[in-house]
């Protein structure tokens, strides 16, 4: 589903005015695994992309159970929202036809592969800032489903 | 036995946490409580809405496996991931953490703490970061 | 303790179809995951390495468990060979000062911190020709123990 001017705003780098996310991922028994992401975009509206330098759990998760929870984590600003949806992780290698949920891996890899040179993470202080980053794909979470995690309003709907 | 550090308890009870669960067959659902308890050195304690609860706690009856990042403000500089089984009792969940990971990136994202020697897992902490916590 | 010489000559840089060893380790609770790896040095003569192509499990395994195995079929009689010990993965960020016994990360990452300038992993030749190669790092076993199966 498609996002709000809001929700894209909060969805990119913290340098742009945007948000740390937490990244669920699950294995097929149920072992959730839960990973903060900064290197986060919006493409065509309805996707999510994530930046894939330091997975591991989750890249073992996606690869049994393609799917994820995204919530906004920081800074929240009353925008307590969580995404879901098929997620997979576009590789760079991958057959250049290669599509997931309609968007073809390489246009997606051409302007993103390489997210260091395109938004390079000055804002980000020394001691948490990795200190050098080889990419190796990128994360894409198509959005089915949006829901406010609010405590009072926990698990509802939200329509675009 | 697993042994939150000051850092750690600090951190979780003062920004709370994104609390991922799954169902058996593997169907993520996260609530985020922003603020904790911690109690016996490796239990977390959260207080849950109406609402909050009735989203997890079909999950938490399956599967109780449930995995905790800091929220907040700690998302930036704690750097943490903590796993453990939870339970529900009335509104509070208890969540008994028996994984620690180190999810700073670079090298060292994915690191598991918990089984290194509790001097090592402090000695790891002091010299990363200069905070024992969130700003007070 | 030192490799034999056969051995060692087997895991050096070579032919680029050479050897093909497996990888293995463990999580802490006994899930064994085995990795094919074509690309294999030796350094010091004790020291295995293989670059670290992005090997997700093994990665989770090595973070909480830091041994491994390597699984080597001699190819004069067949037998099978197994070298176990401490297993980590040097990889970029590290300090140049980080130490994994003998081995500084400056030392391993300078020298085979970018593979394919040692070998020609990109070359059409190379019957395991990734698409793509993406190095992070290097992973590292120290031989310990070594079983004549």
């Amino acid at each position: 589903m498609k996002l709000t001017k809001p929700m894209k705003d909060a969805l990119q780098i913290i340098g742009k005015g945007g948000a740390i996310i937490h990244l669920t991922t699950s294995s097929l028994h149920g072992i959730t695994n839960t990973v903060a992401e900064r290197f986060i975009t919006v493409f065509k509206d309805e996707y999510i992309l994530i930046a894939d330098m330091f997975a591991q759990k989750t890249r073992v998760n996606l690869n049994e159970n393609p799917t994820g929870v995204i919530t906004l984590a920081h800074p929240v600003k009353g925008r307590t929202w969580s995404f879901s949806g098929a997620t997979t992780i576009l590789q760079e290698g991958l057959p250049s036809d290669f599509e997931f949920e309609g968007i073809k891996a390489s246009e997606v890899l051409e302007e993103w592969g390489n997210w260091a040179e395109k938004e390079p993470p000055t804002e980000v202080p020394p001691d948490i800032r990795p200190p050098r980053m080889v990419q190796r794909g990128v994360i894409i979470m198509k959005v089915i489903e949006i829901n406010d995690y609010s405590p009072q309003k926990a698990g509802d709907k939200i329509k675009t | 036995m697993t042994k939150l550090t000051p850092r750690q308890k600090n951190w979780l009870e003062g920004t709370g946490a994104h609390i991922g669960t799954a169902s058996k067959n593997g169907v993520p659902k996260v609530i985020v409580v922003d603020k904790a308890i911690v109690e016996n050195d490796s239990t977390v304690k959260f207080i849950l809405s109406e609402k909050q609860k009735e989203l997890i706690v079909a999950n938490i009856n399956e599967n109780p496996r449930a995995s905790l990042g800091p929220g907040g403000i700690g998302s930036i500089r704690a750097a943490y991931q903590f796993k453990g089984v939870a339970s529900l009792k009335g509104n509070e969940l208890f969540v008994n953490v028996d994984e620690i990971y180190s999810t700073k990136p670079g090298p060292e994202a994915g690191l598991r703490l918990d089984n290194l020697p509790y001097e090592d897992i402090i000695r790891f902490e002091t010299s990363r970061w200069a905070d024992d916590g969130p700003p007070r | 303790m030192k490799i034999p010489d056969n051995i060692v000559n087997l895991l050096r840089i070579k032919d680029i179809n050479d050897a093909i060893i497996y990888f293995a380790t463990s999580s802490l609770r006994g899930n064994i995951n085995l990795l094919p790896v074509s690309l294999t040095d030796v350094y010091l003569n004790e020291y295995i390495l293989l670059p670290d192509l992005f090997a997700q499990k093994t990665k989770v395994n090595l973070n909480e468990n830091r041994v491994g195995v390597v699984s080597i079929v001699l190819p004069d009689d067949y037998r099978n060979i197994t070298i176990e010990g401490p297993a980590n993965i040097i990889q970029w960020g590290h300090p140049k000062s980080f130490r994994f016994y003998n081995l500084t990360a400056k030392d391993i990452l300078n020298n085979w911190g970018v593979w394919t300038k040692k070998e020609d992993v990109l070359n059409e030749i190379n019957e395991n020709k990734p698409n793509v190669f993406k190095q992070r790092g290097v992973i590292v076993i120290k031989a310990e123990t070594i079983n004549y199966n």
